[in-house]
């Protein structure tokens, strides 16, 4: 049905023979970055536990005298004569769901350091690979594509939805050198096909007012806005 | 697809005529879970709606988890001000809103019109030892009474807390839930609910309607009286209205409005109003402003009571 | 019985039933293509649902999660490669068939398998609703806010426990979902989270723009910055009615397998993957030819996907019984409920006991509609799989756009998923899980709701596990807790890093 790509052929990434075995099912090895990336995230961590401080809450918490009195006498370990307050007028606080995630995300970020950092030195020791370049790249490649969904985004509104993704549908697999006369009728049906589904038929909402459309006089404007 | 078909042909004709409201799908936010009145009405509106322009017009539930209806109304705000997104609000958007800080205005809003009173009602348990307020001022004397609301801001809970304080007794604590129905009094979540009668019709013959709040006793609740009579307090109607965006075209409002005055005339609406103790009717922009005034004045009021 | 035709007679109308019909057989092709999955399908079409009738975009989305594991076993059997992730260990009996000429004896085991595994946890769950049905209803007084919350915790300690090799990443990735989750402010109750003054934040984050990011713009930036692959020529002949025959021989297994996956769907937070596990394990340690497991045993391939299909049907019941979703698809599937205007939860079978038997009854027209399906158009969907990566890298990333943007007219939401899209591209390109994510925000945001609307009733810490569900919910926990830790200790003693 659908033809291979006659620009470029690869070998596959799944080489024929590759055996799947079930405890594979489950299998994690940390590659290269990981350790980067923990450490990315770990920072992230920090960060949100230092803005706890001030943007959680915790300013404003309403906590009784004597902290730690209070929370043994909640599991019923001291009795304490009085009037008390009731423990879900303290859990009804803005800053208890914050500290509770950070009582996960803290350690558990910690740890995931510690264990990156161990497998990067039992990588370095028996000499695997460790340089981070190729991922690296990788991680960087990975923004152009980032940036043509930001230009599509920015792009729907003035050339209308129908355009912007018959452009887009075409320009993007052009760029990736499906750039044969049938690759980019087969694009530009795809992108047809997606206009019609998705805004003409399920009457998705796409940007209002649409620079190009302006041009129209208004009947087929209206038209226009209507179905694309 | 007979009806996508329909929609095409209706749509069609409408906009090679002109290009006027609606251009494109409406949203009309209710911001609640689905099952109370508001979204009741307000689908049959959107119903309506579809049928007399062609588009499509949905109605998206957008609960506030614990905020009430200001996410949903935010929500609004930010949308164009071309009736694309029209909002089903409640008394408390116009009212409280403005007094939060979170960027809504007294004249953020513009009704298109009201159309529903809730039979707002406090309730209880059926095996709670009381089922009146005086009784239930007794009860609270000596015992933990909590008070579940749809936030703590609302009008609603607002006039529970006053008739609580003019009555000498105070809740031992209260709760924010998305949705009060008689799960939330059979689970125990809470002892008293603060809640429309449609979401406890299923439970009615089970529990205690303490006491209803609104300007007149509920025809259908045998022997309840109002809050206001009860706590003797001013008497103060919780209503849901349809609001759209300031700036919003008066063409945009006065579409919506022939559409949903018809809704509210028609015989299922009214046959709901029979059947449940809710009001409804339709009053126009300028009556809903006038209202929106004087309810403002009430609760402001009631503020000062609770201060 | 009389909900059982009520919800009968929704299903038979013209919309529903074709939404069915695309559903399924749009899932077919889903499944069978090796670069998209059921997530990203559902992600991208969830906002379109909301202008769709109710159980026409349930049964719709239904169609594409029921459908997408039968598609999926297509690649995996033919040419070694999953179609979607939990046909992984379909490969390891289904090809080895194919590479010994038995395609077509493989495909047929692992569509009648898939088959039994769908319709055992379906029937299961019609005939245990038609049963204790009379008594759920009864249930909701059991289910309060602090049982919900308890419920929820259950479900974020089983989905940690569940990625044995990655325990440490899925807590670290649970705590950043909940993390997102709470960010937001709440006026009334003067609540403001990590908003740090933008405007933007205050609202909060939207689930689809999280979901969307993810699932779908992730994935187009991993297939965009990917190879093609050259799939090797997929060579089919041979009767594809030979399996049912053959099931016969190994039903046991067949049953057994489709018993786990039921009860794994229905546990929350552990899923296909775990079911699969077990069920394998357990048919290698029943069969008479344990040393045939990988290298084309039937009864291997038959508990792969007897397993996985029954997880569908089962997942939906935490979900309708408690409004806990325990994976990331019934996770989507929650929104289109609150748009739908129906709330998830124990009143669900006092109030909504019809639209429960539509749901289950649509499942089961699904699973016999695409097993018809299969017969006719296996040779045409194999085909699929030679749609090149890349370009479909191209398209997801334009359908991710119309997903998130109608949510709410929103290019900030735009910007927000292309961020959370990226954060998948490095999550996916380590290795690192993203249902953890997905689940940290969904059950976080329970959990913070029902932490806010429980506190009311508690007075000292005691209040929250007091309650007869409550307080069960909780032994569990410390049990699971333990057993988890236990095993970790042990597990680490005995391997290297």
């Amino acid at each position: 049905m659908s033809p291979r790509p006659v620009t470029s052929r690869f070998r596959s990434e799944t080489p024929p023979d590759r055996k799947f075995k079930v405890d594979d099912l489950m299998a994690f090895r940390r590659g290269r970055g990981d350790l980067v990336f923990s450490g990315v995230m770990a920072c992230v961590a920090l960060f949100f536990l230092a803005s706890f401080w001030s943007f959680s809450g915790w300013e404003d918490r309403k906590l009784p005298d004597g902290v730690g009195t209070y929370l043994l006498q909640q599991v019923g370990i001291v009795e304490v004569e009085g009037r008390l307050t009731r423990f879900g007028r303290i859990l009804r606080q803005g800053w208890v769901a914050p500290a509770l995630c950070l009582v996960i995300l803290v350690p558990a970020a910690a740890l995931n350091l510690r264990q990156s950092w161990v497998t990067h030195r039992w990588r370095k020791r028996f000499k695997q690979p460790v340089e981070i370049r190729y991922e690296a790249e990788q991680w960087l490649r990975a923004l152009e594509f980032v940036a043509w969904f930001i230009a599509y985004t920015l792009a729907v509104p003035v050339l209308g939805y129908l355009f912007a993704t018959v452009l887009f549908g075409t320009a993007l697999p052009y760029r990736m050198g499906y750039r044969t006369g049938r690759w980019m009728v087969i694009c530009i049906l795809t992108s047809l096909v997606i206009v019609l589904l998705f805004r003409t038929g399920l009457q998705i909402k796409t940007p209002v007012n649409i620079w190009l459309y302006d041009f129209l006089p208004p009947g087929p404007r209206g038209f226009m806005l209507t179905w694309f | 697809m007979k009806k996508l078909l329909l929609g095409t042909a209706l749509a069609l004709s409408a906009t090679m005529a002109q290009a006027e409201y609606p251009t494109g799908p409406v949203q009309m936010i209710v911001p609640w879970p689905p099952g109370d009145f508001e979204d009741i009405l307000t689908r049959m509106i959107a119903a309506d709606m579809a049928e007399a322009t062609g588009q499509a017009v949905s109605v998206v539930n957008r609960p506030g988890g614990g905020d009430g209806p200001f996410p949903g109304a935010l929500e609004v705000l930010e949308a164009p001000a071309d009736g694309s997104v029209v909002g089903s609000f409640v008394i408390g958007v116009p009212v409280v809103g403005p007094l939060l800080d979170i960027g809504i205005e007294a004249d953020s809003f513009v009704p298109v019109g009201i159309f529903l009173t809730y039979p707002f009602v406090l309730a209880a348990s059926g095996d709670a030892p009381y089922s009146n307020m005086a009784e239930l001022a007794a009860y609270a004397q000596d015992n933990d009474v909590v008070l579940g609301h749809f936030g703590a801001g609302l009008t609603p809970t607002q006039v529970s807390f006053v008739a609580a304080q003019q009555m000498g007794f105070e809740f031992a604590d209260e709760s924010a839930f998305d949705l009060l129905d008689c799960n939330t009094l059979s689970s125990g979540d809470a002892d008293v609910i603060n809640t429309t009668l449609a979401l406890i019709e299923p439970c009615l013959d089970e529990i205690n309607v303490l006491g209803n709040i609104g300007e007149a006793p509920i025809a259908k609740l045998d022997g309840v009286e109002t809050l206001a009579a009860q706590a003797g307090i001013a008497p103060l109607e919780l209503w849901n209205g349809l609001f759209v965006t300031k700036g919003t075209p008066q063409e945009v409002i006065d579409t919506i409005a022939s559409v949903a005055e018809k809704t509210m005339m028609s015989e299922a609406a009214q046959a709901l109003m029979a059947e449940t103790g809710a009001a409804v009717y339709w009053q126009g922009t300028d009556e809903s402003l006038a209202r929106i005034e004087a309810d403002r004045a009430t609760s402001a009021a009631f503020r000062d009571m609770l201060n | 019985m009389e909900a059982f035709y009520a919800g009968l007679s929704a299903i038979a109308q013209p919309s529903v039933l074709v939404a069915i019909a695309i559903g399924s057989l749009g899932g077919l092709a889903i499944g069978a293509i090796p670069g998209i999955g059921p997530a990203i399908a559902i992600a991208i079409l969830l906002p379109a649902t909301v202008f769709l009738d109710d159980l026409v975009s349930l049964v719709l989305l239904l169609g594409v999660y029921g459908s997408s594991m039968y598609g999926g076993a297509i690649p995996a059997i033919l040419i070694n490669t999953p179609g979607t992730p939990v046909n992984a260990l379909t490969t390891y009996d289904g090809y080895a068939m194919t590479r010994r000429g038995e395609a077509a004896r493989a495909l047929s085991l692992a569509y009648s398998a898939s088959f039994v595994g769908g319709c055992f946890s379906i029937i299961l769950a019609l005939v245990s609703l038609m049963v204790f049905g009379p008594y759920l209803r009864d249930l909701g007084a059991l289910f309060g806010q602090r049982d919900i919350l308890m419920a929820a915790v259950l479900g974020a300690v089983l989905l940690i426990a569940a990625h044995r090799n990655t325990m440490g990443i899925a807590t670290l990735l649970f705590a950043v979902g909940f993390l997102i989750a709470m960010v937001g402010r709440q006026s009334m109750r003067s609540i403001d989270r990590y908003t740090f003054g933008v405007d933007y934040l205050y609202s909060g984050f939207n689930l689809i723009v999280v979901i969307v990011g993810i699932f779908a713009l992730s994935q187009a930036l991993f297939l965009l910055t990917g190879k093609d692959d050259d799939p090797p020529e997929a060579r089919l002949k041979g009767n594809l009615l030979r399996g049912f025959a053959e099931l016969w021989r190994v039903r046991v297994v067949a049953i057994i397998s489709a018993s786990y996956g039921t009860v794994m769907g229905i546990i929350p937070g552990v899923g296909e993957f775990v079911a699969q596990f077990f069920s394998y394990s357990t048919a290698r340690a029943m069969s008479k030819e344990p040393a045939r497991f990988g290298h084309g045993s039937p009864e291997g391939l038959v508990a792969s996907e007897a397993a996985n299909n029954a997880v569908p049907a089962a997942a939906m019941i935490p979900l309708l019984a408690l409004g806990v979703p325990g994976e990331a698809l019934t996770a989507m599937m929650m929104v289109v409920f609150f748009d739908a205007g129906i709330k998830p939860g124990p009143d669900i079978f006092e109030n909504n006991s019809d639209f429960l038997f539509s749901l289950f009854i649509a499942l089961l027209i699904i699973n016999v509609l695409v097993m018809v399906a299969l017969l006719f158009s296996t040779r045409f969907i194999a085909k699929m799989v030679y749609i090149p990566n890349r370009l479909l890298g191209c398209f997801i990333l334009l359908l991710s756009f119309v997903g998130v943007f109608s949510i709410r007219n929103s290019f900030a939401d735009c910007m927000f998923a292309a961020g959370f899209g990226y954060l998948g591209y490095i999550l996916r390109r380590l290795d690192w899980p993203l249902v953890p994510i997905v689940l940290g925000l969904v059950l976080g945001s329970i959990i913070i709701d029902k932490l806010a609307a429980g506190s009311g009733q508690i007075k000292t810490a005691v209040d929250l596990v007091n309650r007869p569900v409550s307080g069960t919910l909780f032994v569990v926990i410390l049990i699971v807790i333990a057993v988890t830790l236990v095993t970790s200790v042990r597990r680490r003693s005995t391997h290297q890093p």
